[in-house]
């Protein structure tokens, strides 16, 4: 462990930068409008620099990694999908231009001018609903890297979540989308020097070469051909691709970088050249949980069977001295002698035929495909390196907090508690609704990050509760821009079918995989618009479609 | 092309696409933060 005085004070001196900016800009915050979409003046540069840095996390490169981990170079065809998805968004417009030129601030407010309140307040609730889901675990990951990488204790980490959730508080209840996007600025910068020196010490350390031969000798054939593994078949890659549709269009956080914009033309520019940076969002933290990989099993023989034992009896107690001797280990991150064991116990779960043994086994590699990455920063990253990684992880991990929060917390205020009381709020009302929603939302997802048990690998997880809404969302608003009988009921039916289909996965005893939920959720949603409509036509002249109040 | 080459690749144009982006990004990015600010400020001024 490597993280001595110079890191932390290099650490600290750039929370203290950012919190101190962020609150500077509280004095020019006077209106919902300077609040949430900063008055609509976000230039390109600015623009990419706070849409990237809200959707760059640590949850980002812990979930990458441990993806990259665990499906090795296949994983990044998702930094394609997202690059291709991304690029042809901001080149064409789609959605985001339309919903600019209408002067919304959040999405579900063109679905009230377009269908009803009503749907309003079901896209809002759903969206509330799915997105702090989503959000819920972001801390507790979040906060197993910094305790690995800075060496604080284990006991400490509901500690760390809790200062990491309140510096984000602090200056994004009070200072909104200004002080978002200034400190976005400086966070920007600061992640993405932390992102190359990981970058730059992985491919000194291990090297291309050293990733490649992880792959070939520990993913038993796997890990190259993104069409053969880990689900991530044809139907994984349709589903991401109307993800990342939807992600680029409908996502609040996303979404509201658009409204913030000083013109729709600006808008494009941010969404071209982020498409850019989000291929590097995705394929770097893939290629550092590769090379985590190769840290750890490259250089330790495979795990061997005792003379005149049987596979069956192997099995057992292998089973046995992991279930012992499992999290002691990783808590140590000797993840080195952990791996050859959990290799053998899948080795022989599939010679023997044992379900039990292989799904244990792959919640084993699950495990420490989620902290194999820090481990590896913390023991490869020199000290005084290693402060301005850590500055830079801990920049894009409350740059995050700060967006979501104002995102999720603008669609609960706006979106249904405003419309629920049925009158028009004062300006001065609307903020302090928006900032009490703020401190609810961090209350819930302290609460649930300690609470919740993520089901298989967080990277399914997250897709899966953000498609609860972001399917249903993007289809009400294609069709209700592009189609004239699109009606409220069929929006209803839409969002209720949509988000049922995503849950599915979630449930335990449904045994649904993650592409077929994800596209069922498409497939319903779609189907539920459409029959809805059709059983009850709306009568939606051009203006309405395109959302006239 | 086999996957491998393809990865390689994708790894090394996402490295320094990174890169070169994040430089363009930390410098046009602090004139426009600079420009916010003065209209702000400009707009506080005629508010009073």
């Amino acid at each position: 462990m490597h993280f001595g005085l110079v890191d932390w004070v290099i650490t600290l001196a750039s929370l203290a930068a950012t919190v101190w900016i962020g609150l500077r800009t509280r004095r020019y915050v006077g209106r919902i409008e300077d609040y949430l979409v900063a008055n609509r003046g976000m230039g390109v540069y600015v623009g990419t620099a706070s849409l990237v840095s809200t959707e760059i996390g640590i949850i980002t490169y812990m979930y990458q990694a441990q993806f990259g981990f665990l499906a090795g170079f296949s994983a990044f065809v998702v930094g394609l999908i997202t690059i291709v998805v991304c690029f042809a968004v901001g080149r064409t417009g789609f959605v985001i231009t339309p919903l600019r030129e209408m002067q919304v601030m959040t999405v579900p407010e063109y679905l009230e001018r377009r269908y009803s309140r009503r749907v309003r307040v079901l896209a809002g609730l759903m969206m509330a609903f799915g997105g702090s889901l989503n959000l819920g675990i972001f801390p507790i990951i979040e906060a197993r890297f910094l305790t690995i990488t800075a060496g604080i204790p284990p006991r400490y980490v509901a500690g760390t979540m809790a200062v990491l959730l309140l510096i984000a508080l602090a200056y994004t209840a009070l200072g909104g989308m200004l002080s978002l996007m200034v400190t976005n600025y400086l966070q920007y910068v600061l992640l993405a020097a932390g992102t190359l020196i990981v970058t730059a010490a992985c491919l000194s350390r291990i090297g291309w070469s050293g990733m490649t031969g992880a792959v070939r000798e520990h993913m038993h054939g796997r890990g190259l051909d993104p069409f053969a593994d880990l689900g991530v078949g044809p139907a994984f890659v349709l589903w991401q691709v109307l993800l990342w549709l939807a992600f680029m269009t409908v996502w609040q956080s996303t979404a509201m970088r658009a409204f913030s914009a000083r013109d729709a033309a600006t808008g494009r520019k941010v969404f071209t050249l982020t498409s850019v940076l989000f291929l590097g969002r995705a394929v770097i933290p893939m290629a550092w949980g590769i090379a985590a990989l190769a840290f750890f099993a490259g250089p330790v023989p495979a795990a061997e069977s005792r003379p005149g034992e049987t596979p069956a009896a192997e099995m057992a107690r292998v089973d046995a001295e992991l279930a012992t001797g499992f999290r002691p280990l990783l808590e140590e991150g000797r993840l080195e002698a952990l791996l050859p064991r959990v290799e053998r116990l899948e080795a022989l779960a599939e010679a023997e035929r044992s379900e039990p043994h292989a799904q244990r086994a792959r919640a084993l590699r699950e495990e420490i495909g989620m902290v194999a990455m820090p481990w590896m920063v913390a023991g490869l990253i020199p000290s005084g390196w290693i402060g301005l990684v850590m500055a830079g992880m801990l920049a894009a991990s409350v740059s995050t907090y700060a967006g979501y929060f104002l995102g999720w917390s603008a669609v609960i205020s706006q979106d249904v508690v405003s419309p629920l009381l049925g009158r028009e709020l004062s300006e001065q009302g609307k903020l302090r609704l928006t900032r009490v929603t703020i401190v609810a939302l961090t209350a819930f997802i302290l609460v649930w990050s300690l609470v919740y048990h993520v089901p298989g690998p967080a990277y399914f997880y997250l897709q899966v509760t953000a498609n609860l809404f972001m399917a249903p969302t993007l289809l009400a608003i294609v069709l209700g821009l592009y189609w004239r009988r699109a009606s409220a009921l069929g929006a209803y039916a839409c969002f209720v079918l949509g988000a049922a289909a995503s849950l599915a996965y979630l449930i335990p005893g449904i045994d649904l995989s993650v592409g077929a939920a994800g596209n069922l959720s498409w497939g319903l949603a779609l189907l539920g618009l459409v029959a809805g409509s059709l059983l009850r036509p709306g009568r939606a002249g051009p203006a309405a479609a395109r959302g006239a109040a | 092309m086999s996957w491998l080459v393809l990865w390689a690749i994708v790894f090394y144009a996402s490295v320094g696409s990174f890169a070169l982006v994040s430089a363009l990004v930390a410098v046009g990015g602090f004139r426009e933060v600079r420009e916010l600010f003065q209209a702000y400020a400009a707009k506080m001024r005629d508010r009073e």
